[in-house]
């Protein structure tokens, strides 16, 4: 048996953004050390200049409808994986404009920051493009080496190195059962496609290894039972590298997430949708009753966090096409929504070193702009028409519909009452209170480059969304014959009872 | 190569084991049951050529031991990469060439970064 | 034969295994580890996997658990007193993870469809370094080169954390 590689322009061509971005990467890591005294912030408009020249190409592959699987189907390029590729690459540019002060105040290894953001969105535009088993696993670990050591960049800080320490720790651990649950399934069926791991029959150790996989992916987006990193290190880290982590890896989880369910599960709808629904009711309710005892403003929106991941896998649970445009849609509203919250609290952070809520007392008087964009942002997250959120909770909740999931549903409007009080509660501290200090705020250009993209986002989806659905609906084609829940009857075998 | 269930070549490594570990334990064993034992309290300080202890003997460990082993097992796991590929250098042909080139050029950024910024320094 | 030798190489890791967690000694423990490394070889030489045992042994006895030593003896580690407190709840969840794996291993004799074994016959006929130098630069190039990423950051991020004073202010 002879293995053979072939690998034409047109195959390297699926491969150009992540080329571009590597050797942007490298050129970044050089001019660092090579060009000591060079001011860093050069060093992140050059990356973002990298950025957008991969975001164009990203473009174009939309719009040229370039695609197709390369290296025995472990790497594909079709709509969805650009999809997530440019809602990566566009979180990188966000975040490394609002990082720019933020960095200012190292005294060293400001370089190197900006070389590991690029270097985890290397890996998390791999993730979207992943296609077995095999290739989850190295681009998830890669994606996740970045944060480890961003998370942990102030080694001077007590709560930054705990937070680094703690992420990592059950980081690994989720790697652990990521690779025992790859271990399990590769021993069932003997092969990592995703879509050869389609296996009629469910034996013990194919739900076993199926679960333990979930369990990590469950671990990256942040979903109850396996959120217990979140608020410790959304906390500690620098607020920047926050954003970051609040918004991509969810991303490219879910890119994977949505592959792994919607191709490998298929057959297996109704064991699963209990699942998705179990821990969408879980996350929802405890992400939002936590939130509100919160003083902390990353802390609350750690907690907001994981209830938006309880509402997006409510389009999970749903298992159609409808539900993955759905959680599409979301979460190109929670981007927006979430990367400006993030940007007033950098920017407010920066400012008056403080991320405690009673701090925001009177941010109207001291800045009416950041008042207003925070209040947009949080309103947004809450679902306030004619806002983004409002939309992308509209497109969720009718997924369910059409597959009467009327409990999941009914708990998430109840969750959106409830999630509404501590938004509130931030919106009148900001309105109504009066600031300690009551000297005025003004933030710097990249700043208000993020505010703007951030407003004009949430904005333009809440009030004129056909573009975007249009191009979410386009990125789920290949779902097209997803069956319902009632279509399917696999054999189950499971280890209790029959 | 054999194909037998349990390559027989490999038998010998096994009893290398067993005399090397067999080696020292009768030697301890010897010497435990053969020696008299006549402890006494002087006899237990630490030596330090006659004159009485001062300090512990402990410092902090340098750091700059754990930044030499942190690189030296990522240049350890490239090394592992390379040896199959060395092995099969000539079937895998100019394709191979390149991709290997490719790899060694990613970690060589790495290798002029450390040198850069001095974690090669011993001081 | 074989399967005297797999019982004894799996009793020996399972055993090594749980004394590293067990032992109060850190260096103790680290030793322990070296012992279960070194028979994860031996199993890898049972299954015909020569080339992985030797790097089994070069990278993970000769160059992790040296840095595992080191950050021991960095961070001067002592002898642990008591177990930690929440063992009892950490023992209760082991236990029913063993008990569903035993389940899933007598399952397995049950169930009507063996797993499929891949193709190993080709490992016999030219050895196992030839085969992983085959198929590691032309079906799975990708994550070979995901792997050069990978030690670059790794790289970066531990010169990132680990280093005090700098070339540059």
């Amino acid at each position: 048996m002879t293995f053979t590689l072939t690998l034409s322009g047109a195959d390297l061509l699926l491969l150009l953004p992540e080329m571009l971005l590597t050797v942007w990467l490298c050129v970044v890591l050089t001019m660092d050390f090579a060009m000591p005294r060079l001011p860093k912030d050069r060093l992140a408009y050059l990356s973002v200049a990298g950025l957008a020249g991969v975001l164009a190409n990203l473009v174009w592959f939309d719009l040229a409808g370039i695609g197709g699987t390369l290296f025995a189907h472990m790497f594909v390029v079709d709509r969805l994986a650009v999809f997530f590729k440019i809602f990566i690459v566009g979180t990188t540019i966000l975040v490394i404009l609002a990082s720019v002060d933020y960095v200012r105040r190292f005294r060293f290894f400001k370089g190197e920051y900006y070389f590991l953001v690029l270097m985890s969105a290397l890996g998390m535009m791999f993730m979207a493009s992943a296609n077995d088993l095999l290739s989850v696993f190295i681009t998830l670990e890669f994606s996740t080496f970045g944060f480890y050591v961003l998370v942990a960049y102030l080694r001077d800080d007590v709560a930054s190195n705990e937070a680094g320490l703690k992420f990592f720790i059950l980081g690994v651990f989720a790697a652990g059962l990521l690779a025992y649950g790859i271990s399990l399934v590769y021993g069932e069926t003997g092969k990592l496609v995703f879509s050869d791991i389609a296996s009629p029959s469910a034996t013990p150790g194919l739900v076993i290894g199926f679960l333990l996989i979930f369990a990590a992916l469950g671990f990256k987006i942040g979903a109850v039972p396996f959120h217990s990193w979140i608020p410790d290190t959304y906390h500690g880290a620098p607020t920047p590298v926050t954003a970051f982590l609040s918004i991509a890896p969810k991303g490219a989880a879910f890119a994977i997430l949505i592959r792994m369910f919607f191709v490998s599960l298929a057959a297996f709808k109704p064991a699963w949708v209990l699942l998705l629904v179990g821990a969408s009711i879980l996350s929802m309710t405890y992400g939002n009753i936590v939130a509100i005892a919160q003083r902390n403003i990353k802390r609350l929106l750690a907690y907001s966090g994981i209830a938006q991941i309880g509402n997006i896998l409510i389009g999970l649970a749903a298992g159609t096409k409808m539900g993955g445009d759905a959680i599409l849609f979301y979460l190109l509203t929670y981007l927006f929504a979430n990367l400006g919250a993030f940007a007033i609290v950098i920017a407010v952070g920066n400012l008056i070193r403080s991320d405690e809520i009673e701090d925001y007392n009177g941010l109207n008087r001291r800045s009416p702009f950041l008042a207003f964009a925070m209040l947009v942002f949080l309103l947004s997250l809450a679902g306030v028409p004619p806002l983004a959120g409002f939309i992308g909770k509209l497109y969720i909740f009718l997924a369910a519909i059409d597959e009467g999931l009327y409990t999941l549903i009914a708990v998430g409007l109840i969750n959106i009452v409830i999630s509404m009080y501590y938004y509130l509660v931030v919106v009148k501290k900001m309105y109504i209170n009066e600031p300690t200090d009551p000297s005025p705020l003004t933030i710097s250009p990249p700043m208000k480059v993020v505010v703007y993209a951030g407003l004009a986002g949430t904005l333009f989806l809440g009030i004129y969304p056909q573009p975007a659905i249009n191009w979410v609906v386009a990125a789920t084609l290949m779902f097209s014959n997803l069956a319902g829940p009632a279509a399917a009857a696999p054999t189950l075998v499971l280890p209790i009872g029959g | 190569m054999s194909n037998e269930a349990v390559p027989l070549n490999y038998v010998p490594i096994l009893v290398f084991l067993v005399v090397a570990v067999g080696f020292g334990l009768v030697t301890l064993l010897a010497g435990r049951v053969l020696r008299p034992s006549r402890p006494y309290k002087a006899k237990l300080k630490a030596y330090e050529s006659g004159s009485p202890l001062f300090s512990d003997a402990r410092l902090q460990f340098p750091i700059r031991y754990y930044i030499i082993a942190m690189l030296f097992v990522i240049f350890d796991v490239e090394i592992v990469f390379m040896f199959p590929w060395a092995v099969e250098f000539r079937k895998l042909g100019l394709l191979g060439l390149l991709e290997m080139g490719f790899f060694i050029g990613i970690l060589l950024v790495g290798f002029w970064y450390a040198w850069k910024k001095g974690a090669l320094e011993w001081d | 034969m074989e399967l005297f030798f797999f019982y004894y190489l799996a009793g020996v890791i399972i055993l090594t295994a749980l004394l590293v967690v067990a032992l109060r000694n850190p260096i103790y423990s680290a030793l322990s580890l070296l012992i279960m490394f070194f028979h994860v070889a031996g199993l890898y030489v049972t299954l015909h996997a020569e080339f992985l045992a030797a790097v089994q042994v070069i990278v993970y006895a000769g160059a992790i658990l040296v840095l595992y030593l080191f950050v021991v003896m960095l961070l001067n580690v002592k002898r642990e007193d008591r177990y930690h407190p929440q063992f009892p709840i950490g023992a209760f969840l082991g236990l029913v993870i063993i008990t569903e794996v035993l389940l899933l291993a007598f399952r397995r004799s049950e169930s009507g469809t063996p797993p499929m074994p891949p193709a190993g016959s080709v490992a016999e006929a030219v050895g196992n370094t030839e085969t992983i130098g085959d198929v590691l630069y032309t079906t799975y190039l990708f994550p070979f080169e995901v792997a050069s990423l990978i030690l670059l950051v790794a790289m970066i991020g531990a010169i990132v954390l680990a280093k005090r004073d700098l070339f540059e202010a």
